[in-house]
């Protein structure tokens, strides 16, 4: 296969593969309660996660050390722990959402009973990581997830105020409702700069024996398919601000956000909605599943990677088997996914640090990365973020709670 | 790194002891979201009966999505039933009881017969003129 076409394909899994419960919940949450104001964050997100993405696959390609195996490296074993269960904390809760979101999908389309369809849920998912090898994974829950693209052909059939939308991308506040502006801020940047995403990454760098000749196809990765990723969060913002705002609709449903689709498209495009749903949250269950089982075994130097066989990385294996299983468990209490998506989404944001520092460190360290340390403009931005990152985590939990939530 | 979880902790304990006070009493701006929460309630039932009736959804769709808007208008329903207001917001609170009851009924009629159209164009228009209502209660 030629190196364009690998390209592309990979963009293509990148783009639905990028968005998950997380961004489905705050994007459309977002565009009904503030209609297009806060488009202007999804950039900021997207560009933070390039940055951040592409210093992690720079890293990983360069020694051959993924996210974890640097953090305890650069942290030490004790605070390099404290940095990892809080990421398995907000891993797990992530995935239950993740598994329960795909049962809900699979409610709308199916009727059946919502507990069944966790249960079938969480046994595809296990086939799906058992039985298919890696590209496969990515491309078939990708080019599922990019049944998602029916919300941009949806957000034009809305006819929205493209100038109210163009002033949506100038940074702004809320007068009236500042706190609750506030708290979006931080969920959308949290949604944009999910965690997992960047240790599935860069583990997958490490099992593709990337090297420093791959270094820009770790840049382009990272900037095209986090980029037109974007694309899928603004059509949400913008579909649920065309048509949730003027009717003082407040999606708390995922059922909701399948209406952004089925209202101007009708049934094509409600059954384009939930299937991209279902694979778009299928396949962030997979990653973060699989990022789960990389952060215990990188830390804990045991054997990993999905390329070996189950007996050659019995440890990792049991532990995306029981990662599953908790986030079965733990979906199964009856816990209402949506709520628990923006408890992880703002959770991840508070635990962004413990990761991000290190990372920026090694990334600078020449005696490390030697010629590919952090160049002057990847310094700048990833100086940048650290701040946006420190203001956003410490800012949080305080804002949902004075916010309820969001709710004001 | 732990003087910002201190940090943290601290703003978080202080904002948890500043929204923990209430119980069932709604002040006038609890009120006013509840009435909101009506107005979206009745708002999508009504939109997803609009589909319903120009067959522009699936039934299992309208069967399964008008279950979950019908929980939480009851919940909306029980909350505003139950709320204790001052003297001058009773009335506010008792309309907009009644009204969150009419939805609750609306979105549980349309979930009984997700695949009527002449009854979901009936509740389309019911549910319409309650999120009217609502929007002119809340204001």
């Amino acid at each position: 296969m030629s190196k364009f076409l690998q390209l592309a394909l990979g963009i293509l899994a990148a783009i639905g593969g990028f968005v998950d419960i997380g961004d489905l919940v705050f994007n459309v949450v977002a565009g009904a309660t503030f209609q297009y104001q806060l488009l202007w964050v999804v950039v900021i997100g997207v560009v933070g996660i390039i940055v951040y993405s592409e210093m992690c696959g720079r890293v990983a390609a360069v020694s051959k050390r993924p996210v974890f195996d640097a953090i305890r490296e650069r942290l030490g074993f004790g605070v390099g722990l404290g940095a990892l269960i809080s990421s398995e904390i907000v891993n797990l809760m992530t995935l239950a959402a993740e598994v329960g979101g795909m049962a809900l999908a699979l409610q709308l389309l199916s009727g059946l009973p919502y507990r069944v369809l966790i249960v079938v849920g969480i046994v595809a998912l296990a086939i799906a990581i058992w039985v298919l090898p890696f590209e496969w994974i990515e491309r078939v829950f990708g080019y599922g997830g990019l049944c998602l693209l029916v919300f941009a052909v949806a957000a034009i059939k809305l006819h929205p105020d493209w100038g109210h939308v163009a002033n949506g991308f100038v940074p702004q506040m809320h007068a009236s409702e500042p706190l609750v502006f506030a708290y979006f801020v931080v969920g959308l940047l949290g949604a944009a700069m999910t965690p997992y995403e960047v240790y599935f990454y860069s583990s997958g760098v490490v099992e593709d024996g990337w090297t420093p000749k791959d270094l820009g196809m770790n840049k382009v990765n990272s900037m095209v398919g986090y980029g037109l990723g974007g694309f899928l969060s603004f059509s949400l913002m913008i579909a649920a601000g065309a048509l949730f705002y003027p009717l003082g609709i407040e999606p708390q449903f995922i059922g909701t956000v399948a209406m952004g689709a089925q209202v101007p498209l009708g049934t094509i495009g409600l059954l384009l909605a939930l299937i991209g749903i279902l694979f778009a949250v299928g396949g962030a269950a997979i990653d973060t599943c699989f990022s789960g089982a990389y952060n215990l075994a990188q830390f804990f130097g045991w054997e990993w990677g999905k390329s070996r066989r189950p007996r050659d990385a019995s440890r990792f294996t049991l532990a995306w088997g029981v990662l599953l299983a908790l986030a079965l468990l733990v979906i199964m209490t009856g816990i209402d996914p949506v709520m628990l998506t923006e408890y992880a989404v703002i959770f991840s944001v508070v635990a962004l640090p413990l990761t991000y520092i290190p990372i920026l460190l090694v990334a600078n360290d020449s005696s490390y990365m030697g010629r590919y340390s952090n160049g002057r403009l990847a310094n700048v931005f990833g100086l940048i973020y650290l701040v946006v990152i420190l203001v956003v985590a410490i800012t949080a939990i305080p804002l949902m709670i004075l916010t309820h939530q969001g709710q004001g | 790194m732990r003087s910002v979880l201190r940090v943290v902790l601290l703003i978080s304990a202080v904002a948890l002891l500043a929204t923990s006070c209430g119980g069932n009493a709604l002040s006038k701006k609890d009120l006013k979201k509840q009435i909101e929460s009506v107005q979206s309630f009745a708002a999508e039932g009504s939109t997803l009966a609009q589909g319903a009736a120009e067959s522009r959804s699936t039934t299992i769709f309208v069967r399964v999505h008008s279950e979950y808007l019908e929980q939480g208008a009851k919940k909306v329903r029980q909350k505003l039933d139950q709320a204790q207001v001052s003297p001058e917001l009773e009335s506010k609170r008792s309309d907009a009881a009644k009204l969150a009851a009419d939805v609750d009924q609306s979105i549980a009629e349309l979930h009984r017969s997700p695949g009527d159209r002449d009854t979901a164009h009936r509740l389309q228009l019911e549910l319409s003129r309650a999120a009217d209502q609502a929007e002119q209660l809340a204001k």
